[in-house]
Parts: C-alpha cells; structure tokens; sequence
C-alpha cells in the first residue's frame, strides 16, 4: 500500500477530555492505524501540516474562530488533498444545533457529524472510510507528480534539441554548402547531388526540431487563463507570416468578426497560422483556394470553424493528422513535418478545448476548434 | 569569445576576416576559463576588453552563469555583449535580454548569414 510520509495515515484525535480521547484512540487502533492524540485545537493545527490520515475531533473542542483557522490551512493544502474530519456532536442535541454546526463547519469540505454516543464499530467503520478516501489521495498525487516528472523532462529535452541537437546539423549544412561552393567544380555532377542531399536533409531535420520545439513549447501553459486577446489580431499576425503564400495561391480569405478569447496571443496565433496554412498547401489544382473563418458562442465556449476549398481528407485520416509527425503525403508532393496539427490539438486541449475536422474529399476541409470564451474563468 | 564548437569558431574567424575588423581575438573554450579571465581582471588593474562574444551553451559553467558574473565584476560589469547561439527559444533571448546584451546573435544555418556577425560586432567595437 501507497505510504510515504510516516504521518501520513495517522489519525489525528481531538478530545479535551482525557478519558474520551484514551477511549477514541483505543478504538482507533483496534484498525492497525496510529492515532495522535492533540490535547487542543491550536496543537491541532501544529501537527497536521506533518501529516494526517483523517482527524476526529470533538464537537465543543473547536469553537468558530478555530474553524476560521482550519479552513485557512485546508485553502493552502494542494488540489489533490482534502482531508477528511470526523466531527462527534454532543449526545442529545436540537436538530437546529446540528444544522447550525454543520453549517459552520461546512468550509472544512470533507466533514461527517456523528452524533454521541458513537458504537466503537460504528466510529471505525467512518475511520476506516475515510482513510480509504485519503489514500486515493495520495495515489493521485503521486499520479501527479509522476505527470509532473514527466514533463519537466519533456521540457529538458524541448531544450536539448533547441541547443545540442540543432548546432551539428546547423554546421552540417553550412560545411555542406562550403564544399560546394569552393570545391563544386572537382566534385562532379554526381558529388554534387550528393552534397546538396546532405545540406537538404539537415535542413529537413532542423525543421522537424523546430517543431517538436513548437510542440513542447505549447504545452508550458499556465493553469490561468490568460487575459483576454483579441482573435482578429491573432489571425491578422498569422496571415502576415503567410503572406507570401497566400500572394503566391491568389488566396481569397474570408474572416468574419472574431471575438476576444482568453488564450495566449502567440498561441492562437500559431493555430491559426497551421490551419490556414494547410489550407493553402492542399488547395485543388484547379481552383482559386478561398477561406472562410467564421466563429460562434457555445455555452462557456468559442467555436471557430476555418472552411476551405482544397483537396480534403478522407475519413479514415481524420484523426490520424493530428498525430504527431504524421502525414499523409511525400515530401515531394507536399513538404512538411507533419508537426502542424499535433501542435494545433495540443495547444487548443491544454486551454481545455477540442479540435477536430469535418471534410468530404475532393471538396475541401473544414477544421473546428473550441477555446473559452472572455466571460469563462 | 567563448565558443566551444570548433566549427563555429572557424565561422566567426571567417566573420570577422570578412568583415577586415581589425581586432583581436581571445579564445576560451568553457565557462570556467572566461569566468578565470574574469577574475584574473578583477584583482589586476588590466583593462577591460571591449566586447565578449559568448555562445550560451558551453561547458562547464553555463552563458548565463557567466553573464551574471559578469555584470556584477567590478572592472567588466559594463561590457559589450554579444550572445551567439543556436537556440532561438524565447526564454533564452529573455533571459539573455534581462543580462542587457548588445546583440542576440541566433547562429543562421548559412555561410553567408553567418558573415553578417562581422557586422554586428564592427558596430559595437
């Protein structure tokens, strides 16, 4: 069984009288579990920052202002942790008292009113519950942590191929293009060719870095939301990194008015800018390629929707291309890293949105996507 | 200059001969022996030099270890700083940024990109 801290599944027992607390711990430990007894409340709060299972607490023990004092700690304790409290109410009371007890003790979340005198059977069965309830806790938070873990070393490695992994193959492709350049004539046609295959696969290479940079880069995301930005200027920045595309295709690109999101500026920029950005390289041949962006509110949720008139997808692929590095085409037809909506799903699922593709082949794509909107926090 | 990467300090050799910058060039090849050179002017009354060419990931002690060495060294606190390197991540250009650096010099994956250091270091000196 899950257990660090020695502390950590110890019951914590709150009874001014002596002989109550004795009774209660004697209770307790026919469980195996290790109760400690604290002879007031402001002990109490000293002892569970160093670790609690549950706590039992008398009623009369803890007047309002203590309450006051518990919930403040129990807001510092981290998401994962809620602490369970069993509360025993003096025997024999007014149902408006429990109800008023229950009420002041509400902030303390994870609380049980058991009204005196309690069976020892029954006391331990709400122990033995609520220390089942804390070890899923626990078992979370190493889940958490472990998550934790692992991306920290996603990070660490993010960094590895901006710097280790990239400065090689940057001096590849310039020695490459050295050679080339002052001893091209002796090389030969063929030599050549092979040279310029060296320079063209570094920079495939350096390109696939880039991406996966991108893709990890978007997952360092705050658990607040940002301000608010305002998706026209998101869409206008990606459109200007495009411009030379869209200038070359003789795009014609549509934009409806778009409203304010809470997303960073330079992510939904990056969205934007992949999704148009495929919608100009799988254009049909035989057509002018238009894109129309349009957005509408739903519930507590933006939808923006980026229709064009390209080749489209064929079903079985429609989740496939979110994947990362993955394609559909060669480099040949259409250049790429098959990056680009790997980093479009991860950047709209960590603001808690989703993204999927609606297309009929031969007849273009449309991409959806859900952000939250400016009133969702 | 620090640089660690034989290539590279081939690339900025080119650089500067390209460019007929009549400086002179000193070479360190970690963050240890800069950080040494550092000290050494701190305790002598030896000038200063006028501009440090720093590559951020080197060995040893790390360019910004350096960077905050330097800008807290009694003689060299206001040297010209050029950072050279491959990353184009943001948190290094802000972190270098937070330093007050001359130049971020994101090391270009062409020869004649590269040449254009010349430039950058012929305003600084």
């Amino acid at each position: 069984m899950f257990r660090r801290g020695a502390g950590e599944m110890r019951v914590l027992i709150l009874a001014p009288v002596g002989r109550d607390a004795t009774l209660l711990a004697q209770t307790v430990e026919a469980l195996s579990v290790e109760p400690a007894i604290v002879p007031d409340a402001a002990s109490l709060l000293k002892e569970l920052p160093l670790g609690v299972g549950a706590s039992i607490l008398a009623d009369e023990a803890i007047p309002p202002h203590h309450i006051h004092e518990l919930t403040s700690w129990l807001s510092a304790e981290p998401p994962w942790s809620d602490p369970p409290f069993i509360i025993l109410t003096p025997a024999g009371q007014t149902q408006a008292y429990s109800h008023r007890r229950s009420q002041e003790f509400s902030t303390l979340g994870n609380f049980t009113l058991t009204e005196r005198p309690v069976r020892p059977e029954s006391l331990q069965s709400a122990v033995r519950a609520a220390l089942r309830g804390r070890m899923k806790q626990y078992e979370v938070r190493s889940r958490q942590e472990a998550l934790l873990r692992a991306n920290a070393d996603l990070e660490q490695f993010a960094h590895s191929a901006s710097h280790d992994l990239k400065e090689p193959l940057r001096n590849i492709r310039i020695f490459s293009e050295l050679v080339l350049k002052e001893y091209g004539s002796t090389l030969g046609a063929r030599g050549a060719d092979f040279l310029h295959l060296v320079g063209s696969s570094a920079l495939r290479m350096d390109n696939l870095l880039a991406d996966l940079l991108a893709y990890t880069e978007a997952s360092s995301i705050p658990d607040e939301l940002p301000e608010p930005v305002q998706a026209r200027d998101a869409l206008d920045a990606a459109l200007g990194n495009l411009a030379a595309a869209i200038q070359e295709t003789q795009a014609r690109i549509i934009a409806d008015d778009l409203p304010p999101v809470r997303m960073r500026g330079s992510h939904l920029q990056q969205v934007f800018q992949n999704l148009v950005g495929n919608a100009l390289k799988y254009r049909r041949e035989s057509c002018r390629p238009c894109i129309s962006l349009s957005s509408s509110r739903i519930g507590q949720f933006w939808l923006f929707s980026i229709a064009d008139n390209g080749i489209g997808i064929a079903p079985e692929y429609r989740e496939k291309i979110f994947g990362i590095f993955q394609r559909l085409h060669t480099n040949g037809q259409y250049s790429g890293t098959g990056m680009g909506l790997a980093i479009c799903q991860r950047i709209v699922e960590r603001y808690r949105g989703r993204i999927w593709v609606e297309s009929e082949p031969g007849h273009g794509s449309t991409f959806l996507f859900t952000i939250p909107a400016e009133s969702n926090i | 200059m620090v640089e660690d990467n034989v290539a590279d300090l081939f690339l900025v050799k080119e650089a500067v001969a390209a460019a007929k910058l009549d400086i002179d060039l000193y070479f360190f090849s970690d963050g240890d022996e800069i950080l040494q050179f550092l000290a050494l002017i701190d305790e002598d009354s030896v000038r200063c030099p006028e501009l440090l060419l720093l590559d951020l990931n080197i060995p040893k002690k790390d360019g910004f270890e350096v960077l905050s060495y330097l800008r807290s060294s009694k003689r060299c606190a206001s040297m010209r700083v050029v950072i050279m390197t491959s990353s184009s991540a943001r948190a290094d250009r802000e972190k270098s940024a937070s330093f007050n650096v001359d130049s971020y010099f994101n090391k270009p994956g062409s020869y004649a990109e590269f040449l254009t250091l010349g430039n950058v270091i012929r305003e600084l000196v």
